[in-house]
Formats: C-alpha cells, structure tokens, sequence
C-alpha cells in the first residue's frame, strides 16, 4: 500500500528528477538537504524540478555527505514511497565514490584502490591503463603526475571517480587581502555566502579544499567569492574569464577591493600580454591560434609562473582545449565560479574531474529573498503588424518572415512608452539587426554599440552608463554575445532568436544586479503578434519561467499608445 | 472397492479397535496390501492388538506382520474413503470426480433419466454435461429433501422411480430387503441437525433410535442413493459420515442481514466508458480512425496509441472488476455506434473506418456530468434486451445495408446481460429483473461502502427473484450468459442472481462511476458503493452530482512553463487534462504539457478555451498563471472553421460579360468577382450554356474541365 504524506515537498520519480513543491511548509528544509546532492534543473512557480545524477552524487559524497543521508533526505521530505530503485542506484553511485583515491608519497604520485577486484577491473581499462606506470602491490599503482588530469578524466568515464588528495603545489607567494575600505572610498565585507564560499573552498589549505566549483547566480558577486579564495590561498594567481571586458572588470575590482597594486596585476589578451602575479586572462586568447592546425600558443600562460591558484570564471563556459591543458595542472588550487553547472557540450564531468566537485551552490531564491540580487519581472509585449506590412509577411519566404516581424516599425513607440515608465533607469535597449537598432538608437537620440564599435570606444560609453552619464544605451545582438554588458535595470530586446540558455541567462544576469531603491530589475521584449517572431517568443518564455522569474503578457491593438 | 460395497456393519464393529490405533499404526495398516509384509515396528507395538483382533498375523519368526483377510477388507474400506478428499474439497467438481469413480457413465445416465424430467433428458442445450448436472443436484439440500419425501412413497424406491434393468447393479429401483427406509430417513434427519459430518465411530452411541443391525444398510443405502457420504479425517485418519459438506453448510448457514459498511483503502471512482468513448471520439473528430475489414475493430497500432490516452485504471480494479484493457477500445468503440455518436462508414472491402457524428460533436462540447448524463438516459429510457448478433461474414452477397444490420447490435440496453426463462415472457421477466435490481441496490445508502460478497449474499438469499421468475415449474428451463440449466436448483438460482447482481456492478454500475469500487481496508476484500450518478441510473434520483470530486480537484499545478504537475495521483483529472495537453507521464509528477499543437487539437475536437480554463481552474491547486490563460486563449482565438466544396466558376473576359451570364444563370448563378461567377447549381450548367449561346455568349473549349 502506498504511503502518502501530503505535507510534504518532493515528490521523487522514477528517472531520478525530484520535483519539489514550493508553497509546501518544509519546501526549504527539504530544498537545503536536497540541493546538497541534486542539481536543480528548472524552477518554475510552484514545482522545482532537481536531478539526481551520478555527478551530483559524487559531489555530495566529496562535500562529505553519507548515502544514509542522502537516502533519508529523499525519505523524510517525499510525499510517496521513494522508488525502490533510485534508492538503490544512489548507494550504487555513491559507493563507487573514495574507491579510488590520488594520493603522494616520496616519490611521486599513487592510485589506490580499494579491493583487489576493482584494482584489477582499472587495470584493464582501457582508457586508464595506459596511464598507470607500474604496480606497486595488488591494490597501488603508480601514476605520473603529469597524468593526473587525465587520468581523473578517464576514471570519471568509467564511473569510478578519484577521490584527489595528491595534495597541491603552493605556488609563488604573494600577500593579498581584502580591504575593508575600497580603493573609491567605500566600505566593503563580504556577505556571508560569499564568506562561506571561500571558506569551503579553501578548507583550511588541506587537500580536501583547493578544488572545484562554487555556483552562485548571475548578480551573487562571484568576482567578489574569487577575489577571498585569492586572499586565503595568498599565492600568485591566474584568472581565465569570458571577454576582455571580464578581464578589467576584473582588474578594476581587484585593484578597488584588494591590497594589490597595479603593478602587480596584469592583462592578457589580444591587446595586451602582461604576465604578473596576478593575471587575468580571457579564454578566446589561450584558444587563439594562427591556422587551424597550429598550435594554442598562449597556453603556455599556465606554466609562465608558478600560480597558486587558477580561477575559471564562468566554468561552463570553458573551451575543450583549456579542459586538456587543465588536465595538467592538477597540482595548483583550481577554482571554478558559475551559475550553472549544465554545460551545452555535455562535459560536466570533466569539470568535476579536472576543476573538482561542486563545493557550494546557494539557491537563487535565497539570495533573491535576502534581497542579494534583484527581482525580475519579465514582460512580453505583442503588437500587431502594421497593415502595410501584413501582405508582405504573408507571401514573405520562411526565412525572411522572422526579419519582417522583427523589424516592426510600430515597435519603437513602444520602446519610447516603456522608457517613459522607467525615467532614469539605466536601460538597455537589444536587438538583433543591426539596421534596426542603429534606426532606433538614432530615432531616440541614445548612443549605440555593435560588434564592429572599436575597444576604447566601448569601454568608454559602458563608464558613461555606469556612471550615469548616459541613461540608455542600444546594443546589437552580436555585441551582447561577444562582448560582456554592462549592469542595468531595464532591458527592452526589440528582435532576437531564443539563444542558447547560458546566453539567455547571461542576459538576464545583467540586470540581476542589486538595485538601490526597490531593487527591482524589468526584461521586455517586443513581439510581433501572430508571426513566427511570436513562436520564439514563446521557447524563451519556457525558459525564463523555467528559470523561475515572472512572465507577463500584454497586447497592444491598432492604434494604442 | 467403492463405499457402497463397503460392509458397514462389519466396519463399524471394527471401529473401537482403529481408534486404539495410533496415527502412525493407522498409516501402517492403510498401507498395506494384499499380501504384503511390513516390519511388525511400524505399528509401534500395537501389532499385537491388531493380530488379536484378525487385523495382521504375524511371519517370518514374529519379526513381520501381513494383512489377514478381514484386515484386508478393512484396510481396502479405509483406503476407498480416502480417495476423495470430501472434508477439504467440497466443491462440484470433487463431488464429479467421486460419482465418476463410484459409477459408470451409463450409470450416471440412468440415474439422471430416473431424477429428471422427461423433457430434461433430452436437453441438448444444456450447459452443464449429465454427470456435471447430476454432481450440482446431488449437492443440493433439495436433492435430500426429495429424497426423504420419496423414501416416504409406498414404493420405498428413493429417487428412483422405476426398477431398472439388473446390470445397473447399484441403482436399483427398489432397496434391498436389508434396508430399513425409515432408519435410513432418521439417519439423515440427524445428520441434518448436524453442522458437519459425525466421526462413524460416535454414530452408534449418538442416536439411541438407530438400531446397530439396521445401521450398516442404511449407511449403504443412503450411499447408493448419494444422500450419505463417507470420507476421511485426514489429520487423524478418522472415518467420517454426514451429508454433503456443502449441504451441511447450507442447512447451518447465518441467516443473512443486510451488510454492514465498511471502509475502503483503495477506491476507484470514475466513468470508465465515458470517459474511453470520449478518447477514442477526440481521435476521430481529428481524422476518422479505420477499421480491419474482418472484425471492424481498430487496426493495433491505432488502439496501442489510444491505449495511452485512456482514463488509467489500477490494476487491482482491472482485477476484480475482471475488465481487461484489451477489451476497453471494443466497448468504447462498440457504445460509441450504439448511442449513434460514432457510425462505420465505408465500403466492406475498402475504407472502413469509424467516423464522430454530427450527435458525437454535439456530445464532445458538453460538460463531463453531461456526456454521463446523456449515456445514462440512454439506459433509464431503455427496455429491450440485447439482441445478440448472427453474422454471416464470409457470404459477400450482402451489401452493406444489410451488412451494417447484421453487425447492428441496437440500443444498449439498461441490464447488461439477459435471462430466459422457458415458457415465460421475455418481457416481463426483464421487467421482474429490472424491478429487482434497483430495489438491491436502491437498498443501499448513497456512498456507504459495504462488502460485495456480503451484499450479493444477502440479496440472493432474501430477495431472489429467480425462484419466482421460475414459478416453482419443474418444467422450466433457466439460461443466463453462463449457463443453461433444466430445474435449475435452489443453489444454482442463488448464485444465478449473484452472478446477475455482480454483473450489473461490472458492467454497468463502476464503469459508468454509478458506484464506486474498493478493496475493505480490514480484510482486503472488494467492496463498493453507489453514488448519486449510480441512484440516476436507477432511477431513483432525478440529477445527480458530478464534478470530478474532491479526489480531482486541488491535485494538479499548472505551471507557468505549461507543465501540470500532478501532485496526487488522479485518474479523472488526468483524462480530463489529457484532452487538451500533451501526455509526458503517468500517476505522480510531470503528466502533461500544454502546447500549441495539443490546444490546435482540442480545439478541432470542440472544446473551447473556456472549457480548458475552466477545467484547469477546476482542478488546479493554485491559479492558473496568467502567461499560460492568456497563450490557451490566444491559440483557441487562431482557430477558424472553414467549409471547402466543390464548385463551378465561370471565368468572364470582363465585368459586362460576367453580368450578362449572371442573368442568364438568374438566381443560380453569383457573381465572385467583376469577371468570376459561381454556378450555385452545377446540375443546370447545361442550361445555362444553352441559353448563353443563345445570346452569344460561348464557351472556351480549349479551356480544360469544360
């Protein structure tokens, strides 16, 4: 007879999703035990959906999280009986978890397994062994340490993942701490997940911290948690991130935030190549090469110095030729930051090989709630196709109804109506045709930026926008995707495909930062009505509803203001 | 050796010597045979007994014991009491196997022409063969009662009416001279009080009327005559007579009250065939469904997509409510053309297919209480019984008019199942049947549980319209859709009207959520109860309630990603969403989602928005989120309906050309355009190239289609 406890949360299905009930009474007891060992995947309203994996198994098992626990967890919190089966898979998959470990000895590094059958069973592998250089007793081989990347890599495939306490290099010391005053005058602390976060992270410099991924929302301040990892390891350090405006971002906060001077951080990219104990680099520069075929000569960047710690800003962004040369760097501390751990290529395993398990991950709404990061509200407005332009959609070539509707001209009225609703917010008006968004930004008299506008000139109008100098700022789709945007309270997106979900939700991020005043951040996007721009429309609503943010629909008619 | 050649006196002066035996010696004894030996040890030293009673004597210096004749013939006696089971298994077919093994067929057929009717003798149609037949009167107390008011004859001859020829050795017309019949009457008056068999051994000593000498051939008697029957205490190997178990039983059963309620711990509740013929009616509104030429049912891969869609039901309920998933889509389909909201169309032989009428539409835009309601009027208005079908499907001489009738199975009738009953009106035994069934389950309080074992005992005991349907007619002849029967016994009615009762639940009442269907939380037991819909169905209530019941509402979210979660599981919620939503799963979680295409269909299936709104609203645990309203409305808000039909158009050269064949054509011909016209009637464009010729206006017979 089934068990049935309406109170409760979770309900955990058979393909080992757990949707989670949110106006339950212990929807956030059961959310912190069950973020611990389950990614969430969507978090629409009312029912959260999470995954249980064998990865985020493997991450609670690293975060010292018994399957007992685990197991229990699911039982206290579900609403039915747990599936008989995933309980079982869960001890099935947490148990290969330690079985395996990388440790040191005098004379270098050495796989562990432990019984003999497992020992064996690696041995034949076909992908580890190759990477074991001799036996040293039935369950201890020896490991070069060059392969200690790969050959993590390669046991996460077989699904016998290393436990890694081969320990680390210390690296170039270098005294960094965070200041209490900012460089402009400010006061500053952590807040106290940031705090957490490093403290995690570092573990007190044993060789269970120093590894792995810290997740946190877009606006949680992740450049802040990276900068107190650099502060408790205190060591030179190289920071990889997305964009060379990432990059002084990056710069700007460390010299603002921390005791370094200028001289001793430097930027590495396709304009300048300064290496020093603090370098922050961008991931296109170390996967630049000359032909196709050539060498990644910049990644030669990690073995310029002797770094104490790497800093992977937005990890799931991490290009494949980074991951191999990651594979050798497994004796420096490895930092990862990101919203997301679901990376589109699927490697999520290699980010749990070789940058390490998921250390911390703080739920959005929490930050939300604690007011950390702004709330958004999400607003699509339809407006019909001017008749003059219905005939021409109607009979228009598949491909080139899309460009029509996006380019309805009765869309700029709308932007100029929103603007006026939020004067003095700093807003960003993006589409995706260039033409358009140059006719708009020209119509409203506001300065624009595209793929082709020149470094100086861009890094100029973001300080306006920043500073308030400048109001509104229009931006071409292409320039988002390259180049990071800066902070804002209103997006209006006047044309634009649904991306891909780290490029929607890198958006979204932008003007998810804190707010003063009502700390409230607005997303619009204008819509034809009854066009394919509309069938799009409707796969990014799926996501930001997914995503947990609030989706309103308004239709204007012929002729509305 | 059978029972009846058994020496009963004999074998109960041996008795008191087999009860000294223990259970150990008794097996030993049993065991052996002829001339066989055993060590004397396995009696466990009451070999001496047995030899000082001529049971064994002993050989072979002392050391082992054989059987002397007289412990031969008792241990053969014992062993002939074995060999059916009575006490454990005292069903038809163990009392089948005893009269086989106890008489010859012909025997068995004598006996059976001596016991029946003239008429029954020749019963071709019976459903039961003669010794099966003569197995269920035998079990029947009223076998014994005609035993003891013909043993009451001058005759003395029993049952048996007549002296048969002599190689019917045992089934002799007249009892043998030893036989006192009214020892033989007083025996099985007392064992009548008795609520199971005596041990043999207690029968001497319990009756003091029942002289020793007259014992053994009444015993014998009463065995020819199949009132008496011996059989074997097996735990303690200790040799029993009575009646039939089963007559004990019936003789010594509870008078019956009326069941007390009970609490279900599973429940089904739900209109299983509404709700399936409005699955397979949604597919057909969306495009006709075909059917196989042989059988005119759907071709599998329609029914395996179909089978997805259908309301789930647990499988405890598909169990005891014996409705198996294969045939849901046949009745569906079946009711769907009897209640004329789906017809067959085609030609035999090419495009058969099921196609939703203009009623069915109609049917599909309504409420669910009301496309209940209207299935449940169906039935409250009907009398007639069904009419069972004859096909002949190999002569294709038939065109499908007369085809189509013959597959015709006319109205569904209020009962599910018809009973004849030889020389009595098939109408008013309907009527009599009718009246009975609404007065069971009338009896019953609205949504109070009772067991159904209880309830259909009850009723067959109490109130059983059988026996006085049958008019106490010997003559008469009993059918019903399992058996057929010629003086059908007390038992066989009662379990006829069981039967009947049960299939009234089955296939009417639970199906179409007129009751509901449960497993008694204590002993793990069906049990049911009527609902509102089910006292409409009897016409005992004039509307009843419907939504889909607290069990639907507040089970499901509808989540602003267009997900419906389902947080409790919810059969009538989950045929109801399934309508409208994409199916993604079954039970608990994410079942559905709500798309484009899924609403596009609803929509050609005649639902509107506000239906699924309100649907959605009805059921959801929280509002509806106003992105996913707003989307459903904007969806149903695309949809048009357009008619397509052939035409004749008439291009013109130019507008004045285009007048002039207007008024030729007057009112059958209609301008589109300045120069196309329509010939509203097609048949007069003969006529209308006549009379355009006639003023020089002519037709283009390069032009093609002309």
């Amino acid at each position: 007879m089934t068990t049935i406890r309406p109170e409760n949360p979770l309900i955990v299905q058979g393909d080992h999703t757990v949707l989670v009930e949110v106006d339950s009474p212990r929807y956030e007891e059961a959310r912190d035990g069950l973020a611990r060992f389950a990614e969430l995947i969507k978090s629409p309203e009312h029912i959260h959906t999470y995954r249980i994996t064998p990865l985020s198994i493997w991450n609670a098992c690293a975060a010292g999280i018994g399957t007992d626990e685990i197991v229990r967890t699911l039982h206290e919190y579900s609403k039915y009986d747990v599936p008989a089966h995933v309980a079982v898979e869960i001890r099935e998959y947490a148990s290969r978890y330690g079985r395996i470990r990388l440790e040191r000895d005098a004379e270098g590094l050495v796989l562990s397994a432990a019984d003999l059958p497992l020992a064996e069973e690696v041995l034949r592998h076909k992908h580890v062994a190759p990477l074991l250089q001799g036996r040293l007793s039935p369950l201890r081989f020896r490991v070069d340490p060059a392969a200690r990347g790969r050959i993590k890599q390669a046991l996460v495939k077989v699904g016998f993942p290393a436990e890694d306490l081969a320990g680390y290099r210390e690296g170039e010391p270098l005294p960094i701490a965070l200041r209490a005053v900012t460089a402009a005058g400010l006061p500053f602390a952590l807040r106290h997940y940031q705090e957490d976060a490093a403290r995690v992270f570092y573990a007190g410099g044993s060789e269970r911290g120093g590894s792995g991924v810290i997740v946190l929302p877009c606006g949680a301040g992740k450049t802040i948690v990276g900068m107190a990892c650099m502060a408790a390891v205190q060591a030179s350090t190289l920071v990889l991130t997305t964009s060379v405006t990432a990059t002084r971002q990056w710069i700007a906060e460390l010299l603002d935030k921390t005791t370094l001077h200028a001289d001793q951080v430097g930027e590495y990219n396709g304009s300048a190549k300064d290496v020093r104990p603090v370098t922050v680099a961008t991931y296109h520069i170390m996967t630049w090469r000359a032909r196709h075929d050539a060498e990644f000569v910049h990644l030669r960047l990690f073995d310029e110095r002797n770094w104490g710690l790497i800093i992977y800003d937005e990890v799931h962004l991490l290009p494949a030729p980074v991951f191999q040369v990651t594979a050798g760097l497994q004796a420096r501390r490895r930092l990862g930051l990101t919203a997301t751990l679901v990376r589109e290529d699927g490697r999520e395993d290699d980010v749990f090989a070789l940058i390490g398990p998921k250390k911390v991950d703080v739920p959005w709404k929490v930050l939300e709630g604690e007011g950390w990061i702004a709330t958004a509200t999400c607003t699509e407005i339809r407006l019909p196709m001017p008749e003059s332009l219905r005939m021409t959609y109607a009979v228009a070539e598949a491909r080139d109804k899309f460009r029509i509707a996006s380019e309805n001209p009765d869309k700029l009225p709308v932007v100029r109506e929103i603007l006026k609703r939020h004067p003095g917010e700093p807003t960003l008006i993006i589409g995706m045709y260039v033409d358009q968004i140059k006719k708009i930004a020209a119509e409203l008299g506001v300065p624009v930026l595209t793929g082709t506008t020149a470094q100086r000139k861009r890094d100029a109008l973001y300080e306006d926008f920043k500073s308030g100098r400048v109001g509104v700022l229009a931006v071409s789709k292409i320039a988002n995707f390259a180049v990071d945007l800066p902070d804002a309270a209103v997006a209006i997106q006047v044309s634009g495909t649904f991306g891909s979900r780290q490029e929607e939700a890198q958006r979204l991020g932008r003007i998810l930062r804190p707010k003063p005043g009502a700390n409230q951040a607005h997303f619009y996007t204008l819509v034809s009505r009854d066009t394919v721009e509309q069938d799009f429309a409707l796969k990014r609503q799926l996501f930001l509803c997914e995503q947990g943010y609030s989706y309103e629909i308004r239709d204007i008619g012929q002729g509305d203001p | 050796m059978k029972c009846f050649d058994i020496d009963w006196t004999d074998f109960i002066r041996r008795l008191p010597l087999w009860n000294q035996l223990s259970p150990r010696a008794r097996e030993a004894l049993v065991a052996l045979r002829g001339g066989q030996g055993a060590n004397a040890s396995v009696f466990q030293g009451q070999d001496r007994l047995l030899a000082e009673h001529d049971f064994v004597e002993h050989f072979a210096g002392g050391g082992r014991v054989r059987l002397t004749r007289a412990g031969a013939v008792f241990a053969t006696a014992i062993r002939a009491m074995i060999r059916h089971d009575i006490l454990a298994h005292h069903d038809a077919s163990t009392l089948l196997s005893y009269l086989l093994d106890h008489f010859s067929r012909q025997e068995l057929e004598a006996a059976y022409q001596e016991v029946c009717q003239p008429h029954v003798r020749y019963s071709y149609y019976s459903s039961r063969s003669i010794a099966h037949d003569l197995a269920h009167r035998v079990a029947s107390t009223q076998w014994v009662e005609q035993f003891l008011a013909a043993s009451a004859g001058k005759s003395g001859a029993g049952v048996f009416r007549r002296v048969l020829p002599s190689w019917l050795r045992n089934v002799e017309g007249a009892p043998r001279a030893d036989v006192d019949l009214d020892a033989v009457r007083r025996l099985v008056r007392h064992l009548m009080e008795l609520a199971e068999p005596l041990p043999l051994v207690e029968l001497p000593a319990r009756w003091n009327d029942l002289l020793p000498a007259a014992l053994g051939p009444a015993i014998r008697h009463g065995i020819e005559r199949l009132v008496l029957f011996p059989a074997m205490r097996l735990p303690d190997m200790t040799p029993m007579l009575g009646l039939w178990p089963g007559i004990h039983q019936r003789l010594h059963r509870p008078k019956p009250v009326a069941p007390p309620a009970v609490q279900p711990r599973e429940v089904f509740h739900g209109a299983l065939i509404v709700e399936d013929m409005t699955t397979v009616l949604v597919a057909a509104s969306g495009r006709p469904l075909r059917l196989r030429q042989n059988d005119f049912q759907l071709f599998a891969k329609a029914q395996s997509e179909l089978q997805e869609a259908l309301l789930p039901l647990p499988d405890w309920a598909a169990e005891t409510l014996e409705y198996s998933p294969d045939s849901r889509l046949p009745i569906a389909c079946d009711w769907l053309q009897r209640l004329k909201l789906a017809r067959r169309a085609g030609k035999h032989g090419k495009d058969l297919r099921l196609e939703m009428t203009a009623e069915g539409e109609a049917w599909l835009g309504q409420t669910a209480k009301r496309r209940l309601q209207i299935v449940l009027d169906a039935l409250r208005s009907r009398c007639a019984s069904p009419v069972l079908p004859t096909p002949y499907a190999d002569d294709d001489s038939y065109d499908d008019e007369e085809y189509e009738s013959y597959y015709d199975r006319g109205p569904i009738p209020f009962l599910p199942a018809s009973l004849h009953v030889s020389r009595r009106d098939p109408k008013e035994v309907e009527a009599v049947l009718r009246r009975e069934v609404v007065a069971a389950f009338g009896s019953l309080a609205e949504d109070r549980f009772v067991g159904l074992d209880e309830f259909l005992a009850w009723r067959a005991q109490e109130a059983n319209p059988l026996p006085g349907i049958m008019g106490g007619n010997a003559t008469r002849a009993y059918r019903d859709p399992y058996e057929m029967l010629h003086e059908p016994t007390i038992e066989a009615l009662e379990e006829g009207w069981a039967r009947f009762l049960k299939e009234m639940l089955r296939r009417r009442l639970v199906v179409l959520g007129a009751a509901r269907w449960g497993v008694d939380e204590k002993a793990g037991r069906v049990c049911f109860a009527i609902t509102g819909a089910g006292r409409y169905l009897l016409g005992l209530a004039e509307d009843f309630e419907y939504s889909l019941g607290a069990e639907a509402s507040g089970q499901l979210v509808v989540q602003p990603n267009f997900d419906v979660v389902f947080l409790a599981a919810s059969p009538l919620a989950e045929v109801s969403v399934a309508r409208f939503a994409e199916r993604k799963g079954r039970g608990v979680g994410t079942l559905f989602t709500i798309t484009k295409k899924s609403i596009l269909a609803a929509a050609g299936s005649g639902m509107t928005a506000a239906q699924v709104l309100d649907a959605l609203q009805n059921l959801s645990a929280k509002p509806v989120p106003p992105n996913v309203a707003r989307e459903i409305s904007g969806w149903f808000d695309q949809c048009r309906r357009i008619q397509i039909r052939p035409a004749v158009l008439i291009h013109c050269p130019d507008a004045d050309t285009a007048l002039r064949v207007v008024s030729a054509g007057r009112n059958r011909a209609k301008a589109l355009t300045d120069t196309v016209v329509e010939l509203t009637e097609p048949r007069s464009k003969s006529e209308l190239v006549r009379k355009l010729q006639a003023v020089g206006i002519f037709v283009d017979r390069t032009a093609a289609n002309v």
